[in-house]
């Protein structure tokens, strides 16, 4: 097979077509810049090959072009010796076109000739895939072994059968193998566990052995009910036995009869006991009455005697009364004339006393009056210090604002002593007086000038200095200014100068000091706190002087209108004695007039108790008699007695009847041992009635449960439930067994398959060997049963993934030059294309490769596509280019 | 005076080993013979049938099973039917025959015989029969010794009918529950001892008989084999009753124990020696085949066809016991060509199955079918 032609249109960067030009037999390089569009060919190539025309899915997204458009690929062939074609478009008007020598194929046939010519398998929908894909390396990919699946692998096989004779049957194995599989699956899956087929017949299984299980247990259930209801049945009909029945409830009756019996008779016991009390209860009432009036006939005996003796009593106590009538008349008369006495002591006392307090008032007066005289003195010394002090107007203040201005003229003075010219004159001893300054004899001292001044040496000449003018007037008149503010200052006081004014201020220092002392004197006299109060307090205190002297005046007055007594001669501790004897005088008396009271009040009383016991006594006498008299009169004693004596004999025969009936409930059983039997057989027959009422609900309880399992017929369901089971286990068996055979013989046609494949790679291995010698001098290849290189020994053995990249690539190279040989010699199509393969190869390594291929392209073609144009020299094969068409060209 | 006698009806009974289109089948004839029999009492002109317990199968049937069986014989109104209960069916509380009494279920023509006491036959006193009522599935007593003393009409035809095991005939062991004494008939005075409980017919003495089942149910049915009924006739009270059997099965059940095959023509013989049970009727039989032998795969191939396909296909019922096993042989490996991958698993298999050994079953499983697919993918091939 030679490719020929290749043409794309709108796939990935060419928007517009291109053909690959100069394909030829044998190598073919197309060298090319990065990005010039290698890759995209070889994409177009394996899809024109491998992705279906009516493909959606990523591979065709991959085609689209950048600017959109319909990818479109046209790939001309030779194979056999005739011209074949092959030309798909993806997306719209999506179309595939296979023309082998005069035949022609479209669409979906178009595919499947394909996908025969190149023994591609579908590995979905849209996609194929066989050995093909191994041949057609991207960039990247020849770093790697290709991977073989499906197709591809049957690709090998078949290249490899075909050069081994005598090996057979790889084919028949393999479906064999599906067949052995596909029987499996029905039991097992690809794991190895229980399909859902056979897991829902074990579940199957598993149901009806609960069933049978359920069933078991039902049937159990029915039995116990069918017993039951029989044992319920023999027990109700105990339990509704009539006779049994009957006895009870003439036993029943029985007791109740007796029961009666013994009811009436506790009711005669009972009237005649009531009987009994009455008849006691009106003999006590009537031997009560008679008691009662002899009683009261006793207490009027008692009365009468008791009232003669009170009034016997009552006349010698009328005579004491009498006399204690007497002796209290006399004690209170000489209590009077006691008391009349201690008045007298008691005034003579108080008039010592006003006098003694008189005299006392005076002294006080004219104490107070010395004392306001002092401080009225104060006062007016106090008055004199501060109209001193008013007239004195140099105070602290004014001290403080004379001192700023003085600091005032004294600083502009300053200023202008900083300003002024230093004059220093020096003079010879005989030039004194020769010099004048300013008219004046020069100073020898030095002088600041500060004004023009004018300098006359006599017989010299005149001279005129002046300081410098800068600033001079402003200090001139600031100079003024404060000195006239000084003057001013001065001038409010009236002073000529600042020591006048210190002066005076030191004069009205002197006089607040005597403004002090005066009012601290004033403050101390009048009692005050602070100086302000001091007029007000002399002012309340001269008042309340002349108040005071003026009620002593009047009293003074009231004392002289009084007459002159002895008592006037008496002092008061004299009167006080006299008044202190009057007092006990009068106390003694009283003391006997209260002895007399009580002797007087004793008297009176035993009188009035000894006439009230009198009126007592005979009220109750005359109630008594009163009495008596109606009870005798209402209830004579002669009928009293007889209804006693009646009474006596009604409760003697109530008595008899009480013995009578206690004779006779001894004979009988107690009512409480009757009452309980009837109550205990009463319960017993309603006991009786609800174990019949249970068991009758039990009974048809058990009935219903019995005809429902009846009705299901449990024992026929049992039986089916278990045949069910039973066959469900057998098939589980069967199958158990079968799966097992399967297992067995997949794993052993697997066993044997590889085996067989082992075989297989000696041809591959083979057919590989010179090109990997001519690489590697002295190798021997290591291949799995996965046509995968996994080793190669040279000195010793090296796993592959040990290697360099660059080995490895060259490795995988060869193994994919070794696969398109196999088809090749099988007769199949095959051609190997490379993208950017060999980069990491030595030079030395590269020329010998370049030999392996330029060997192999003598059997098969080969298209190198890569950007190093001057590695790929050497090779000297056909040159390809990529050339702008106008339009695709289809060929005819 | 003729009756007929017949036993162990079982209406109800399942089969485990059969599919459900046969299960069906079976139960349903066993429905049918009773047709059958009453049609046989008319055409021997019996105007009773002795039913010797086990009439159901089950204690607790459906309501359908347990009616179905009264409307067959409500059907022959001209004909009484006497009942009795069996182990099967025994007379328990709320068993069957509870529940036939209670719902009115049992036609006039069909007696329940519930009480161990004469019962009059005809009206003018001739015959009496004497049953014997099981109340529980197994009794160690002797039912029918009140039949000793039971007191009839002087010169009456005295018949009892029992359900259990008669004593002293070889049969021990099942004679330990519900016990007959060999010689009642005689102690009481019977003119026939009707039996039931074994499944084939079984006479004991001249005047004490199993019946059998009327329609076989088991393959190992004991006796001469079931299907049939008793017709017997009685020419006196005290004259031997002569006895005559009638087939009233539809089904044949055979077994046929220690087949071996080891060749294609033992195959063939196999099926012929089936199919002659009813060459006419093979759909009658229910054959159970204990097979072993071994064949080469040709013959493993035939057997497989002609009785595990052809002749299952052609039977009611065919039970398969045991299979024959491959005799397989470096020549039978040729078929699956000089090399590859498939012989060589052959091989390996042949090779696990001459080891012996727990794994020897499986391999040899695995060699059937390894053979039995490469047919498959040979045809496919071509």
């Amino acid at each position: 097979m030679i490719l020929t032609d290749i043409q794309i249109e709108a796939v990935r960067r060419f928007a517009s077509p291109i053909r690959v030009e100069g394909l030829g037999a044998g190598l073919n390089v197309l060298a090319a810049p990065n990005e010039a569009g290698k890759s995209t060919v070889l994409k177009a190539l394996r899809a024109a090959l491998t992705l279906k025309h009516g493909s959606k899915a990523q591979p065709f997204k991959d085609l689209l072009p950048y600017g959109g458009g319909s990818p479109h690929i046209g790939v001309a062939f030779t194979w056999n010796g005739q011209s074949c074609w092959l030309e798909k478009k993806f997306g719209n008007g999506n179309l595939a076109r296979l023309d082998l020598g005069a035949e022609r194929f479209d669409g979906e046939e178009a595919e499947e000739r394909l996908q025969a010519l190149f023994e591609l398998e579908k590995i979905n929908k849209y996609e194929a895939a066989g050995l093909w894909n191994a041949l057609l390396v991207e960039q990247g990919e020849s770093f790697a072994q290709p991977p073989l699946q499906g197709a591809g692998r049957a690709s090998l096989q078949a290249c490899l059968q075909q050069s081994l004779q005598g090996v057979t049957g790889t084919a028949e194995a393999s479906a064999m193998l599906a067949l052995v599989s596909k029987r499996l699956a029905q039991y097992q899956t690809a794991t190895g566990k229980v399909s859902q087929r056979m897991r829902q017949v074990q579940e199957a299984s598993e149901h009806a052995h609960a069933l049978v299980a359920t069933l078991v247990a039902r049937r159990e259930a029915l039995h116990e009910d069918i017993n039951g209801l029989e044992q319920t049945r023999r027990m109700l009909a105990e339990s509704e036995n009539p006779e049994l029945r009957r006895q009870a409830e003439e036993k029943l009756v029985a007791l109740r009869h007796k029961r009666d019996l013994l009811l009436g008779l506790a009711a005669q016991e009972q009237a005649a006991q009531a009987q009994l009390n009455a008849t006691e209860q009106n003999l006590q009432h009537f031997q009560a009455e008679q008691e009662r009036r002899q009683t009261r006939r006793a207490d009027i005996a008692r009365l009468e005697q008791a009232l003669a003796e009170t009034r016997l009593g009552q006349t010698e106590l009328e005579h004491l009364a009498h006399d204690a009538d007497q002796k209290l008349a006399q004690a209170q008369a000489g209590l009077g004339a006691a008391s009349t006495r201690h008045q007298q002591a008691r005034a003579t006392l108080s008039r010592v006393r006003q006098r003694a307090a008189q005299v006392h008032n005076q002294q006080a007066l004219a104490q107070e009056r010395t004392a306001f005289e002092r401080a009225d003195a104060a006062c007016a010394r106090l008055e004199k210090a501060q109209a001193t002090l008013r007239v004195m107007p140099v105070d602290a203040a004014f001290m403080r604002r004379l001192a700023k201005a003085v600091q005032g003229v004294q600083q502009a003075q300053a200023r202008m002593q900083a300003q002024a010219t230093r004059f220093v004159a020096t003079l010879q001893a005989d030039a004194a007086g020769t010099v004048w300054l300013n008219g004046q004899p020069c100073p020898l001292t030095p002088q600041s000038l500060t004004d023009v001044s004018e300098l006359v040496v006599d017989g010299v000449g005149r001279f005129t200095i002046s300081p410098p003018t800068q600033q001079s007037e402003a200090l001139h008149t600031a100079l003024a200014t404060a000195q006239t503010a000084l003057d001013d200052l001065l001038g409010e006081v009236g002073c000529h100068s600042a020591d006048q004014a210190e002066s005076q201020h030191e004069a009205r220092r002197q006089a607040e000091r005597a403004v002090e002392q005066a009012s601290a004197e004033c403050m101390a006299l009048l009692n005050v706190p602070q100086a302000s109060h001091i007029g007000s307090a002399l002012d309340q205190q001269r008042q309340k002087l002349n108040e005071r002297e003026a009620l002593f005046a009047k009293e003074q007055a009231a004392q002289a209108d009084l007459p002159v007594e002895d008592a006037a001669q008496l002092d008061e501790e004299q009167a006080s004695r006299q008044e202190q004897d009057a007092l006990m005088a009068e106390e003694a008396a009283r003391q006997h007039e209260r002895d007399v009271q009580s002797q007087h009040r004793v008297a009176h009383t035993r009188l009035e108790q000894a006439l009230a016991q009198t009126v007592q006594q005979q009220q109750t006498l005359q109630r008594d008699q009163r009495e008596l008299s109606v009870w005798v009169e209402r209830d004579p004693d002669a009928a009293l007695l007889a209804r006693t004596s009646q009474s006596e004999q009604d409760r003697r025969h109530a008595q008899a009847e009480l013995a009578r009936i206690a004779q006779i409930r001894q004979q009988e059983e107690p009512l409480a041992v009757v009452e309980q039997g009837i109550l205990r057989r009463e319960q017993d027959m309603e006991r009786v009635r609800d174990q019949v009422t249970r068991l009758s609900m039990d009974k048809m309880e058990r009935e219903t449960r019995i005809r429902q399992a009846e009705g299901d017929g449990l024992d026929e369901q049992l039986a089916s439930a278990e045949r069910h089971a039973e066959q469900l286990q057998g098939e589980l068996a069967a199958w158990e067994r079968e799966r097992a055979a399967l297992a067995l013989l997949e794993s052993t046609l697997l066993k044997a398959e590889t085996t067989q494949t082992e075989r297989y790679l000696a041809p591959l291995v083979q057919a590989m060997q010179p090109a990997f010698s001519a690489l590697f001098r002295g190798v021997t290849l290591e291949v799995d049963t996965q046509f995968a290189l996994t080793g190669l020994t040279r000195q010793r053995a090296e796993d592959i993934k040990d290697l360099s990249d660059g080995t490895r690539e060259q490795i995988a190279v060869l193994v994919r030059l070794g696969f398109a040989e196999l088809l090749h010699k099988r007769g199949a199509p095959a051609i190997l294309v490379l993208d950017d393969a060999l980069s990491f190869s030595d030079s030395q390594r590269l020329e010998t490769l370049f030999d392996v291929l330029s060997d192999a392209a003598t059997r098969l073609q080969i298209i190198l596509l890569t950007c190093h144009a001057e590695q790929f020299t050497p090779l000297r094969g056909n040159m390809l280019s990529l050339r702008p068409m106008e339009r695709f060209e289809v060929p005819r | 005076m003729k009756i007929v006698h017949t036993s162990d009806w079982q209406i109800g009974r399942t089969f485990s080993f059969v599919n459900d289109d046969a299960l069906g089948a079976l139960q349903a004839e066993r429905l049918n013979v009773i047709e059958r029999i009453g049609l046989l009492a008319r055409a021997e002109g019996a105007a009773h049938v002795l039913v010797a317990g086990d009439v159901y199968e089950h204690e607790t049937p459906s309501e359908h099973t347990l009616r179905q069986p009264m409307e067959r014989m409500r059907q022959f109104a001209d004909i009484s039917w006497h009942l009795i209960p069996g182990n099967h069916d025994a007379h328990i509380p709320q068993g069957v025959w509870t529940r036939l009494l209670r719902d009115n279920a049992a036609p006039d023509n069909v007696k329940l015989h519930l009480d161990p006491a004469p019962v009059e036959l005809d009206a003018a006193h001739n015959a009496w029969l004497l049953p014997a009522v099981l109340q529980r599935r197994h009794t160690l007593s002797d039912l029918t010794a009140y039949m000793d003393d039971a007191p009839t009409p002087e010169g009456a035809l005295r018949i009892g009918v029992a359900h259990g095991s008669v004593v002293g005939f070889g049969n021990e062991d099942e004679a330990q529950n519900n016990p007959i004494a060999i010689d009642r008939a005689a102690r009481a005075g019977l003119a026939y001892l009707a039996l039931g409980d074994w499944h084939g017919y079984r006479q004991i003495n001249e005047r004490t008989v199993y019946s059998g089942t009327p329609e076989v149910d088991r393959f190992g049915t004991g006796g001469a084999g079931g299907g049939e009924c008793v017709v017997v006739e009685f020419a006196g009270p005290t004259a031997p009753p002569r006895l005559s059997t009638h087939k009233t099965g539809r089904f044949i059940w055979r077994k046929f124990e220690n087949v071996v095959l080891t060749s294609g023509a033992d195959i063939e013989a196999l099926e012929n020696r089936v199919r002659a049970i009813a060459p006419e009727q093979p759909h009658t039989i229910l054959a159970w085949l204990e097979v072993s032998g071994m064949l080469g795969v040709d013959d493993l191939a035939l057997y497989e066809s002609l009785i595990d396909r052809r002749l299952r296909s052609a039977l009611t019922c065919l039970r398969l016991t045991g299979a024959p096993g491959l005799a397989a042989g470096e020549d039978d490996l040729d078929m699956l060509g000089t090399s590859g991958p498939v012989r060589a698993s052959a091989a390996a298999l042949l090779e696990q199955v001459n080891a012996g050994g727990a794994e020897a079953a499986v391999a040899q499983e695995a060699l059937q079918r390894l053979f039995l697919l490469w047919g498959e993918v040979r045809r496919a091939a071509q």
